[in-house]
């Protein structure tokens, strides 16, 4: 079976859950449940400590879609989060305190997969408070040397999630082709 | 034989969890009892130690305050993602780490040693008191009992050894006492500590940590500057110390009550207290050094910040000339009590230059925004998800444009156009000039009014899409004088204008230019770049809410990578050339494609073509992948 993850992160409420909830194939796995996968590395009615969802692909590949609520409190399960990961897909609420430094924490938290991977960031909730924008995300990141996809992101919508993840594609390698 | 004594392991804390779902809780649990190793161990509330409280959560205010409101008050661990300030709680960052989770448990053991210690003293103080009362002369002891009046200020005695307690009380009596009475910890309107003696740290952390908080006269050989405290000299003489109770209580002395008359009797005999015995001018040296306590920076953190700092400032030494004629102090005493400060004020500099560097990575800010914009969320348009357009479609939602050959490279040269020629000059125009005055302006002309609001970046058109496309299209330059060419920018006030109120008409800035760049170019490029120089891109576009042309996400990625020129990107990508122009077009009008024209920044942004081999395995996943996100 493949271990083919997005991993999904960003602050509590940003829209993790559901935003793959918008593009899972099947219904949102997020609490008591044991994910197939998860099960050699738990004891049988652990809670699982994350959302899961999976994207069905056409030739019967799945790519696994982890989402970390409260994932944030405990570092030691990143490593095992990211393992196999294609990419990681950051949200972020523009209706927190401090998206900027909520950007830069996840950042840094996940640089060394940033690094072998990539990032697309969504902002979220920016119906609820429009600043800052987006192009003020863009500068943040130029500031510490970053060119990322940012886009506006609701959540719930499956065309905003979609095209925010295929910016992560593209941005993993720009040479693909769009049949 | 010697018996080998097995070193007592240290008991485990126990600990309850605040505020945390099941999830969480059992997280928790599991964290702490293997990866800490066991450090604490969960329990109830009633049978902890310590309580632990995550204040992102929901409820956890209300945890928080119950934890707070003990009595006695345990430890409380605070978990949070950003750096909370909160007074009597231990601070531990999330993501929880091991060795964090270590040292905040460490900490709270360290307070709890420390309470322990402050009851001991508390116990040995009411102790004293009682000692003392016992031990007045009977007289003496009479006329305090008469003369104590009902208004007497009730004062507490704190960090004093038996022989200069009593020395105290004894001089309160004698000389006020009409003025105080001395009582025990919880009776007393204001507490009195001896701040050169071994102990007194201690003591002033419990006084200034007391709520609600009450008035503290400080006694001591030099003068101390600590924020809450009131400071007497010492040797004491009874004016200064009238004068510190007045300052702590003045509602206590007024110029028609008895304990002014105090004063005036006692001036008389201000000299005896100079030849008193030694206890009775309290010159007390330091019996030992202060200890220097070793502190984690999360002790640091919350619980004994304040006072600390305070403890800090109060041996920023200032000298005084002498006010008695009593023998200066011993100076041996002073050079250790000023050695003995020195070093706790270096370990406060290292214990904070620690909790800096734990600080490296940038902190979660955890409360929500107090400013939210109701009526933003009812600008549905402006939040409306974006339109991806494929190749079938493309000239379909774009038109066509004449006269040009697409396929013909070298018709190119010739595919562009100038938007100073279309509407989209003139609102190009209208933008610029708001950005400089900062003021909303209006773009009258025989069509639609357009505004625009620079401080939001909001365009208020009354047009729908297809009616913006009709006319985005129109080459306004080459029609005839007429109203339609005419077209005029002023300054607007936006709260008369009745569209204002029609929040479905707002959009944002970069969305309709970029639309009104596609329908303006209908496939062309934008006559300011030149072909034969590369462009690139500043930053991505924010495609969810642009209309996205085919192939637009691919040139994007590209461009991101390393400049291109507009037929290179036709070539890499094999393309259309309509949909790269029209991309760089958009691109460039709103602002994030710039050209490069100087070989020198070319060869200082040409990076270096890494032979990037993707497997193709993976290359496969990728393309499948977004096949699967394209429907």
């Amino acid at each position: 079976m493949s271990q083919y993850k997005i991993i999904f992160t960003g602050p509590v409420g940003a829209g993790k859950t559901t935003a793959i909830s918008s593009i899972s194939d099947v219904p949102l796995i997020n609490t008591d449940a044991v994910a197939s996968d998860m099960t050699k590395q738990r004891k049988e009615g652990t809670t699982v400590a994350m959302d899961y969802g999976i994207m069905n692909l056409n030739d019967g590949e799945k790519i696994h879609l982890y989402g970390t609520p409260g994932q944030e409190r405990f570092d030691f399960m990143w490593d095992i989060l990211t393992t196999g990961g294609i990419g990681l897909i950051l949200l972020l609420d523009n209706s927190r305190a401090d998206p900027f430094l909520d950007m830069k924490f996840f950042l840094n938290s996940f640089d060394g997969f940033i690094a072998k991977t990539g990032v697309a960031i969504g902002v979220t909730q920016m119906d609820v408070s429009a600043n800052p924008s987006i192009e003020e995300y863009h500068q943040n990141l130029q500031s510490l040397g970053l060119k990322i996809p940012v886009f506006s992101v609701d959540a719930r919508e499956k065309n905003d999630v979609s095209i925010l993840v295929q910016a992560l594609m593209f941005s993993l390698d720009p040479g693909l082709d769009e049949e | 034989m010697i018996k080998r004594m097995k070193s007592k392991p240290s008991k485990s804390l126990t600990v309850a969890l605040h505020a945390m779902d099941g999830r969480s809780r059992k997280t928790m649990m599991m964290f702490l009892q293997t990866t800490c190793k066991g450090i604490a161990q969960v329990v109830s509330e009633q049978e902890a130690d310590i309580d632990m409280i995550d204040i992102d959560l929901m409820g956890a205010q209300a945890s928080l305050e119950h934890c707070l409101s003990r009595v006695p008050l345990r430890p409380i661990i605070v978990l949070s993602l950003q750096p909370t300030d909160i007074e009597n709680t231990i601070f531990m960052q999330k993501p929880a780490k091991v060795e964090n989770m270590i040292a905040a448990f460490q900490a709270a053991r360290l307070v709890l040693a420390q309470q322990k210690k402050v009851a001991k003293i508390k116990s040995h103080h009411d102790n004293m008191a009682t000692k003392a009362q016992s031990l007045l002369k009977p007289d003496l002891r009479a006329d305090t009992a008469v003369a104590v009046s009902d208004n007497g200020l009730k004062v507490a005695l704190y960090g004093m050894d038996e022989q200069t307690y009593r020395a105290l009380t004894n001089f309160l009596h004698n000389k006020l006492q009409d003025v105080v009475q001395i009582v025990t910890e919880h009776e007393a309107e204001v507490d009195i500590l001896d701040a050169d003696l071994m102990g007194a740290k201690t003591s002033l952390e419990h006084c200034l940590a007391r709520k609600p908080a009450r008035p503290i006269i400080i006694i001591s050989q030099e003068k101390l500057n600590i924020e809450g405290t009131i400071y007497v000299n010492s040797p004491v003489k009874v004016d200064g110390m009238l004068a510190a109770l007045q300052k702590a209580v003045p509602s206590k002395f007024n110029s028609d009550n008895q304990k002014t008359s105090a004063i005036d009797v006692e001036s008389e005999t201000e000299s005896k207290l100079v030849t008193a015995p030694s206890h009775s001018d309290f010159v007390f040296g330091l019996k030992k050094p202060l200890p220097v306590e070793s502190v984690t920076s999360t002790a640091v953190g919350n619980l004994r910040k304040q006072e600390q700092s305070n403890i800090e400032k109060s041996f920023t030494r200032q000298t005084e000339p002498a006010l008695d004629k009593k023998p200066k102090p011993s100076t041996k005493n002073v050079a250790k009590h000023k050695i003995v400060q020195k070093q706790i004020a270096d370990t406060l500099v290292a214990a904070e230059a620690k909790k800096e560097s734990l600080h490296e990575v940038t902190e979660l800010a955890a409360e929500t925004k107090v400013y939210v914009q109701s009526v933003e969320q009812k600008k549905v348009a402006k939040h409306q998800a974006a339109m991806q357009i494929n190749e079938q479609g493309f000239s379909g939602f774009i038109g066509l444009v004449e006269g040009v050959d697409f396929n013909d490279p070298k018709q190119w040269v010739s595919a562009n156009y100038n938007p100073k020629h279309y509407y989209q000059g003139y609102v190009q125009s209208t933008v610029k000039i708001a950005y400089e005055k900062t003021i909303a302006v209006k773009l009258s002309s025989a069509w639609k009014p357009l505004i625009f609001l620079p401080r939001s970046h909001e365009i208020l058109l009354d047009a729908d899409d297809k009616q913006l496309r009709a006319f985005a299209g129109v080459n306004v330059a080459s029609m005839p004088i007429s109203t339609t060419k005419i077209m005029s920018i002023a300054p607007v006030n936006i709260a008369h204008e009745s569209i204002a109120t029609d929040l479905e008409k707002f959009q944002d800035l970069n969305t309709f230019l970029w639309k009104l760049a596609c329908w303006t170019s209908k496939g062309r490029y934008i006559a300011a770049l030149d072909l034969k120089h590369p462009v690139y891109l500043k930053q991505w576009p924010n495609f969810t809410r642009l209309v996205i042309t085919p192939h637009a996400m691919r040139i994007a990625a590209l461009l991101m990578t390393e400049p291109r020129t507009i037929p290179d990107i036709v070539q890499v990508l094999k393309i259309k050339p309509q949909y790269v122009f029209i991309f760089v077009s958009a691109a460039y009008t709103i602002g994030i494609l710039e050209q490069i024209n100087s070989q020198d920044k070319i060869d200082e942004m040409a990076k270096p073509v890494k032979p990037v081999k993707k497997k193709a395995q993976k290359k496969g996943l990728l393309k499948r992948i977004l096949n699967k996100l394209r429907g």
